[in-house]
């Protein structure tokens, strides 16, 4: 009888990383001024997200007092208002103003934490834990690339799924032939090459030639091509794609947000050359696989688990499991064992 | 003799070296049972050829495996190489002047250890080694299991099972510590010979250990090739360099069982290429 072992015991490496909690359009579309408050949650924590003065900031989603819900309530001026009792918190997350006694100096312990909070890729970002200060937003190839005539950011998603999980089925590549027959690829090809991985400034690298006979037998809005990965630790992936078709780039990008252990928020950038293809084109392509991935990948418990049985052919999956213990196990003895396990670089493929 | 005509030899896999290394050494040439052998980098695979014939490629433990062959399976498997709670790698590949028959029978060997490896795998206080158990299972694998023997830098006795699937190579068991109820688990220790000619091979030692918070990847690398080092100062002065099989040349004592069943799973296939028939010396 073997306990059950989970790949990774304490997750709190995760809160050293920063993770995408809400889009700039989702804060515009909030209310009518646009900004905010709105409520997210990243790694169980409930967050308030919210523009003061011009800058978006966030803290814990909880008013000092009765631990109302701060994204319930509303923004007055420069201060993000509970909507229980009005009290009125500013950008640093002290209250500034207690209605019922305003009169009485305001407690030391009416105050809701902040948190950094960046933003990039018209993307909203937090970091929890911003103590050894050794992570960047992920890297996303189209920004500000005019190689690119259009980068979409598309409206985010939710799976009852693990972001672990939903890394690991972007870039899987034994699947294809068995989710996406007929939409990413063709049957034939479900014995997948065990390509080089590097460790590259905290991102895993790697480069898959799927065949290129396949586009003959795939619609033509798949985007079919050679796949440059740079995957950003823990939960981003900016796949590269150099369309066999026309030999130009195309961008997916994706980052999972970790809301729980078994909860993701999923942001994803496409990115392409074509200034005249309507964004609904490859958007609704995208929404055809992610239907086809999505009711399996929900059928896995969330967290990972040491009792899987891993084959030659996982090799993605294998690497991202290993440095995810290492990261976790190394935030366990502090900073510099933590930069060690992320900032190491690992050459395989020269 | 052609190793052609050697049938057990030349239908199985070898490995050539680890990926990553013959990328960054760019190594385009080595050699496999007396041929050259040519070997193509692109950038995610690694394509083998001889004599402008394709040879059939895979990556199996850390290594890139060919075959001259026909062969009937493949490299030989050890799916706990990929759990991914160990630490698993490449020790190294290096080139040694004798049969890679003489370090499988090397491996097996734990009579060695108190001479050959004192203080680290054995020492002269604790020479008795208690009976072990060879037999052959139904694919043709030869298993010598259950031996016992002092370990020094444990300070306790260790148990270790010997796998030989093929002739150029074998897997090592050490068994680790557990509890009734909890299922047996082991670290994994493989020796795979790449034969260059009969008395040339390049010897490609890998380990595959669970990992613990004390395990240094540079100093358990390092740490394992000293021990090699021991074991290939012996193995480049053995005299014949191929290794004797049924010629009565060697003698024998109980304790070596595990070696005489080797010789005799080689005979039983018909092993030529690297061993030493009738009473030529």
């Amino acid at each position: 009888m073997n306990i059950h072992r989970p790949l990774v015991e304490d997750q709190s490496y995760l809160r050293h990383f920063w993770h995408p909690v809400c889009t700039l359009d989702e804060l515009k579309q909030s209310n009518p001024d646009g900004v905010g408050p709105i409520g997210a949650v990243l790694l169980d924590e409930p967050l308030v997200i919210a523009r003061l003065d011009g800058e978006v900031v966030a803290m814990r989603d909880r008013c000092a007092h009765r631990f109302a819900k701060l994204s319930a309530g509303k923004i007055i001026g420069s201060r993000i208002q509970c909507p229980y009792h009005g009290w009125e918190y500013g950008a640093s997350g002290k209250c500034e103003l207690i209605p019922a006694c305003p009169n009485d100096p305001i407690p030391k312990k009416a105050m809701t934490p902040g948190y950094d909070c960046r933003v990039k890729y018209d993307i909203v970002w937090v970091r929890l834990d911003s103590s050894w200060d050794l992570t960047e937003v992920p890297y996303c190839s189209a920004w500000d690339n005019p190689e690119f005539e259009r980068v979409i950011v598309a409206q985010p998603y939710d799976w009852d799924s693990s972001s672990e999980r939903r890394w690991e089925n972007f870039t899987d590549f034994s699947h294809f032939a068995y989710v996406h027959p007929g939409t990413l690829y063709d049957p034939a090809y479900s014995e997948p090459a065990i390509v080089p991985i590097d460790r590259v400034g905290g991102e895993m690298q790697f480069f898959m030639e799927p065949g290129k006979d396949m586009l003959d037998t795939l619609p033509p809005e798949s985007p079919l091509g050679s796949w440059t990965y740079r995957a950003a630790m823990p939960f981003s992936i900016n796949l590269d794609i150099r369309l066999y078709k026309t030999g130009k780039p195309f961008l997916l990008w994706t980052t999972s947000s970790p809301v729980s252990h078994d909860r993701c928020r999923n942001f994803m950038i496409i990115a392409h050359t074509d200034a005249e293809l309507p964004d609904e084109e490859p958007l609704n392509f995208q929404k055809i696989v992610l239907a086809e991935d999505q009711p399996v990948i929900e059928t896995q418990p969330g967290g990972l688990s040491l009792e899987e049985v891993s084959l030659p052919t996982d090799k993605v999956s294998n690497q991202y499991r290993k440095w995810l213990r290492e990261l976790a196990n190394a935030a366990s003895n502090g900073k510099e064992a933590f930069e060690h396990a992320l900032l190491t670089d690992i050459v395989e493929s020269r | 003799m052609k190793a052609n005509e050697d049938k057990a030899v030349w239908n199985a896999w070898y490995p050539l070296g680890v990926p990553q290394e013959i990328r960054r050494r760019n190594m385009l040439r080595t050699w496999l049972l007396d041929n050259e052998i040519d070997l193509e980098i692109h950038r995610t695979w690694i394509s083998v050829a001889c004599g402008g014939r394709p040879l059939p490629v895979c990556e199996r433990l850390g290594y890139i495996w060919t075959t001259l062959g026909e062969p009937d399976r493949l490299p030989q498997s050890l799916i706990e190489y990929y759990e991914v709670d160990r630490l698993a790698m490449n020790i190294w590949s290096t080139p040694l002047k004798c049969s890679g028959l003489r370090i499988v029978d090397n491996v097996i060997d734990n009579a060695h250890f108190p001479f050959v490896h004192p203080g680290i795998l054995g020492d002269e206080e604790h020479l008795d080694l208690p009976p072990y158990v060879n037999e052959v299972d139904a694919d043709g694998t030869l298993w010598s299991c259950s031996h016992q023997a002092w370990l020094p830098i444990t300070n306790s006795v260790a148990e270790y099972t010997y796998r030989i699937s093929d002739p150029y190579s074998v897997i090592l068991f050490i068994h680790r510590p557990c509890v009734p109820g909890e299922v047996q688990r082991y670290d994994y220790l493989g020796i795979f010979a790449q034969p260059v000619t009969e008395e040339h091979f390049i010897a490609h030692k890998m380990f595959s250990w669970v990992r613990e918070d004390w395990m240094e990847m540079r100093q358990l690398r390092s740490d394992q090739q000293w021990i090699s080092v021991q074991d290939n100062y012996v193995l480049e002065r053995h005299n014949p360099k191929k290794l004797p099989l049924g010629n009565g040349l060697e003698a024998s004592v109980p304790v070596d069982s595990a070696s005489m069943a080797y010789r005799d799973w080689l005979l039983s296939k018909d092993v030529r290429y690297g061993a030493l028939h009738g009473g030529a010396s």
